[in-house]
């Protein structure tokens, strides 16, 4: 009787313990140390999973399918601390393509980054495309992105300046049936000017430790290309968008704010 | 006889020491700086030399790579084949080039002098830095049709090019960031200021204009200088000129980039240095000789559907500018002296 | 009987050894959705002393409500792997074997224990994945109160000498209990949607239980009312509190070899946000109704059972699991 009465109260003890708050107010010393932060751009159209040869119905009855490329370029990533700190990647390794082609089974394209300072993040911030700096400087600091660039057909051959994005398929509208769809966004030199920047809240603290591997997953939403803060037509001319100084900077706001955390795992 | 081992021995490791050591002389080179010339009726250097200073080790580099074929698709097409020293690295006589597998090209070859003193570069401004302005004749399928990784491949390959690169660049290796910087250090060291026009200006060497020159200098600076301004001889903008469509080629000029409607049928004012051997003249070689391009501003400007620059406008609505027999001669005696031989025949720029 | 005895406080002395062992660790919780659950019949069960084919089925015997036995469950899931609504999914699939007992302490005290072994198994775009270990064991304390039958006075003041109590076939118990993080936790499973396809959830788990039954010799009725407190585990993640809601009704068939006990019932279950270093995370809650039909067949000192349910409404991590379907067989030894 004695030997239950004290489970009974241990487990009494236990539940109380349970219900009250558990909180190690540690404040740990994280100077010094650094970890990974993996991001990984789930390319999606509306709430459907993107996939190449597949049609995608937009704004006023038009439809569209990519068939060979869905790129763009990611640079100048920065993370904001619970602080407020700002930790930016290093300059030279802090250019990215994600290329649709390198995505993995479930969709996902992968962006290793590492030797983060370690910290509790609550905000991400990256460019599309590359910064005007970037190009009064020359070939400094580009290090072999400008290879990869050109490798994956992300910069101009007959004018200084990288794609941006690369949308390439067809298109259907009112008039034409599986037209040419190519929609080459980008920056020409110091003329025109479409870097964009977005800053997205994490929804959960990613603590970046050395022994832990946080994901932040992120959702891109190709249709917003079309149907974004301005809704544009092919018929309109947009099934075809290369540098014109009117159309490319509405296709940079639209992608502009396609992106959204979707959700991170810490660990 | 006696210490014959040891002496072979000793021997031995002085040879291996020395080979060594050679490598490492490659690796700790301590490359020299060069100078930039800043002539003094020149305006300011818009090249950020900052990030990319000149060195010998550079600047050999780029020499090499300048006149070297594997930077084409058939390793045959160097940039030296478009760009020949004795005619103010431009292609001797071709309104527009031909590239691999012959393709031609739409514009013509410009003359490659003062690049440091540059904002923008090709006839349309495409480039706005000059590290990354090979790149478009080096992807161009109608120039040289290669890409940078290949480039890079094959420079990687020959131990040479690994030596160069590391003398050059810190003992980093061959990348295409290296590769075109060592081009930029090579051009921006083309500086051509030493023609007879500069030492007048300058008052060097007691060199004074013939009476025609002296004419001349003054039509042009009345006529021509409010486009082709500075002793750069251009302000570097872009203008409609009035030039009728070549409807082959149908060439849109700075439209291009932009789509701009106001960019219609613009290019990019060319310096008239060296003009004298840059034949043939204009965005796609189009006039062969000076007096023919004399005579189109005359009286021959037809016109195109883009909008001819205002400064060609006259008071009575048509396009051109009014030049006497005698102006055209002197203007052309007059840019003659704009030929700077010191820079054509610059042995530090030749391939041998 | 002597030994039985013994058995049973050493019984009670090592699980209360492992409850302070563990106690240091964080806090209790007990499982995700996907561990099993005190089905309240085997409970109810033993405590009518359906054990005997004589039977009378009120709460009556009780030094009878006692068994050990193995218990085979097996539930199925459908989780979407990835955001988009055309996401491809997999199929779960959880095995448990329990070895699990009642134990009468004393004549109102019980104790339920239970240890599982977990076999899972994940098949996504023609691809297997294997998962098997130890599970989460668990140990519960019971007090039931017995409603017996008030005595009515004689007429004519005489002392009735007949102290045999009448039960009147309610019941009410009251639990405390213990889900230990005996089985491991894989930080990284927890990153699929389905969090709970884990052979364990590495934390310690406290739960309080309220029951009311009623049995008479042809029908019964049980319902029970679980809360269960959630432990942190040492990733700092700790599945959110549960509410657990259940009711049955079963009837009585005798035959010369053995009693026959159909029931229906249905039961709720409401699961709070998963949290981690104390922050929610989105679209980790849920409800779960489902229906289950069954029998159970008591065969001289053998008690065999069967059931099946279906769920009937539920909203799993925001849509993006969905529980199939869930059986379960066993066979006990009445101790």
């Amino acid at each position: 009787m004695k030997q239950l009465k004290y489970t009974l109260v241990l487990l009494l003890c236990a539940i109380i313990s349970s219900c009250s708050s558990d909180n190690d107010a540690t404040t740990e010393n994280l100077t010094g140390q650094k970890g990974s932060i993996a991001l990984k751009f789930d390319n999606g159209v509306g709430d459907q999973n993107f996939a190449f040869n597949t049609t995608y119905q937009k704004s006023n009855n038009e439809s569209f399918q990519l068939t060979t490329d869905l790129k763009y370029i990611i640079s100048n990533v920065r993370f904001k601390d619970q602080n407020g700190n700002e930790f930016a990647v290093p300059e030279g390794n802090n250019m990215f393509i994600i290329d649709q082609d390198d995505a993995n089974n479930a969709g996902e394209i992968f962006l290793n980054l590492d030797n983060i300072n370690a910290a509790n993040y609550t905000e991400i911030t990256f460019g599309i495309g590359v910064d005007q700096d970037k190009y009064t400087q020359g070939a400094t600091g580009q290090g072999n992105f400008l290879t990869l660039a050109q490798d994956k057909g992300m910069f101009w051959s007959w004018a200084s300046g990288y794609k941006f994005v690369r949308l390439d398929g067809i298109y259907t509208d009112a008039t034409t049936t599986n037209g040419a769809l190519a929609v080459h966004m980008g920056s020409v030199g110091t003329s025109l000017d479409n870097y964009k920047e977005v800053t997205l809240t994490l929804p959960n603290t990613v603590l970046v430790r050395t022994n832990k591997s946080p994901e932040i997953h992120i959702k891109a939403d190709i249709l917003k290309i079309f149907d974004g803060e301005t809704s544009v037509n092919f018929a309109d001319g947009y099934n075809q968008v290369h540098t014109d100084a009117t159309e490319t900077p509405i296709i940079a706001v639209n992608m502009q704010n396609m992106f959204t955390v979707h959700h991170v795992h810490n660990d | 006889m006696k210490y014959l081992k040891l002496k072979s021995i000793v021997f031995g490791l002085l040879i291996f020491n020395s080979c060594a050591k050679s490598d490492q002389f490659e690796a700790n080179y301590e490359p020299i700086p060069l100078q930039v010339e800043k002539p003094s009726n020149f305006p300011d250097i818009e090249y950020t030399i900052e990030n990319n200073p000149v060195t010998d080790a550079g600047f050999e580099l780029g020499k090499k790579l300048f006149y070297e074929g594997k930077l084409s698709a058939n390793n045959a097409i160097a940039c030296a084949f478009c760009h020949e020293q004795a005619f103010a690295f431009t292609h001797h006589g071709h309104t527009l080039s031909h590239g691999v597998n012959d393709g031609i090209g739409f514009r013509n070859a410009q003359p490659m002098q003062n690049l440091a003193y540059q904002r923008e570069f090709m006839w349309d401004g495409a480039s706005t830095h000059l590290d990354l302005q090979p790149i478009i004749p080096i992807s161009s399928e109608l120039e040289m049709g290669e890409t940078l990784s290949n480039i890079v491949a094959k420079l990687a390959a020959m131990p040479q090019y690994q030596k160069d690169f590391k003398r050059a660049f810190n003992g980093q290796g061959v990348t295409s960031e290296n590769m075109l910087k060592a081009l930029s250090q090579f051009m921006v060291m083309m500086v051509s200021a030493n023609s007879k026009y500069d030492k007048f200006v300058r008052n060097e060497d007691n060199v004074v204009l013939t009476q025609i020159e002296q004419d001349g200098l003054n039509s042009f600076t009345t006529n021509c200088a409010s486009c082709h301004a500075t002793d750069l001889f251009t302000d570097q903008t872009y203008r409609n000129t009035g030039l009728p469509v070549n409807p082959q080629l149908n060439d849109k000029g700075r439209y291009n980039l932009g789509q701009n409607p106001a960019d219609l049928y613009k290019f990019k004012v060319p310096s008239l240095r060296n003009v004298e051997k840059s034949y043939p003249y204009m965005h796609d070689g189009r006039f062969t000789t000076l007096e023919a391009v004399l005579d189109f501003y005359d009286s021959n400007i037809q016109g195109n559907s883009g909008t001819v620059d205002n400064a060609l406008l006259r008071a009575d609505g048509s396009y051109g500018i009014n030049l006497t027999t005698y102006q055209k001669e002197s203007i052309i005696a007059f840019l003659k002296t704009l030929t700077d031989y010191e820079f054509l025949e610059d042995e530090r720029f030749a391939e041998f | 009987m002597k030994d039985l005895q013994n058995f049973k406080y050493t019984l009670l002395g090592f699980i209360s050894l492992m409850a302070t062992s563990v106690f240091g660790m964080h806090k209790i919780e007990p499982c995700g959705h996907t561990h099993n659950k005190f089905s309240p019949l085997e409970i109810k069960c033993d405590l009518c002393g359906c054990t005997t084919t004589s039977g009378s089925f009120g709460f009556g015997t009780l030094s009878n409500a006692n068994f050990v036995g193995l218990r085979y469950i097996n539930q199925t899931f459908e989780s979407k792997n990835g955001i988009y609504s055309n996401s491809p999914v997999s199929k779960e699939t959880i095995n448990t074997y329990q070895l699990w007992a009642q134990i009468p302490v004393k004549k109102v005290f019980m104790l339920s224990v239970n240890l599982p072994y977990q076999d899972l198994n994940r098949e996504f775009q023609g691809k297997s994945q294997q998962l098997n270990g130890l599970g989460d064991a668990s140990i519960v304390g019971w007090y039931k109160h017995v409603f017996y039958k008030k005595k009515t006075e004689n007429k004519d003041k005489t002392i009735d000498y007949n102290t045999t109590k009448v039960a009147t076939g309610h019941s009410l118990q009251f639990g405390l209990g213990a889900k230990l993080p005996t089985g491991t936790f894989e930080q990284e499973l927890s990153n699929n949607v389905n969090p709970g396809f884990q052979v364990g959830t590495g934390s310690l788990d406290a739960m309080l239980s309220l029951g009311y039954n009623y049995g008479s010799n042809k029908f019964g009725i049980n319902t029970l009312a679980t809360y269960y407190f959630k432990g942190e585990n040492k990733n700092n993640y700790q599945f959110g509190n549960q509410l657990s809601l259940s009711t049955k009704a079963f009837t009585v068939f005798k035959t010369s070899k053995m009693n026959i006990m159909p029931f229906l019932g249905f039961s709720h279950d409401t699961f709070k946000e998963i949290t981690q270093y104390n922050e929610t995370l989105k679209d980790t809650n849920g409800t779960l109704t489902t229906g289950t039909i069954g029998s159970e067949f008591v065969v001289k000192q053998f008690i065999f059972g069967a059931n099946y349910a279906l769920p009937l409404s539920q909203d799993l991590f925001g849509g993006n699991v969905t529980s199939k379907s869930r059986f379960s067989v066993y066979v006990n030894l009445a101790l």
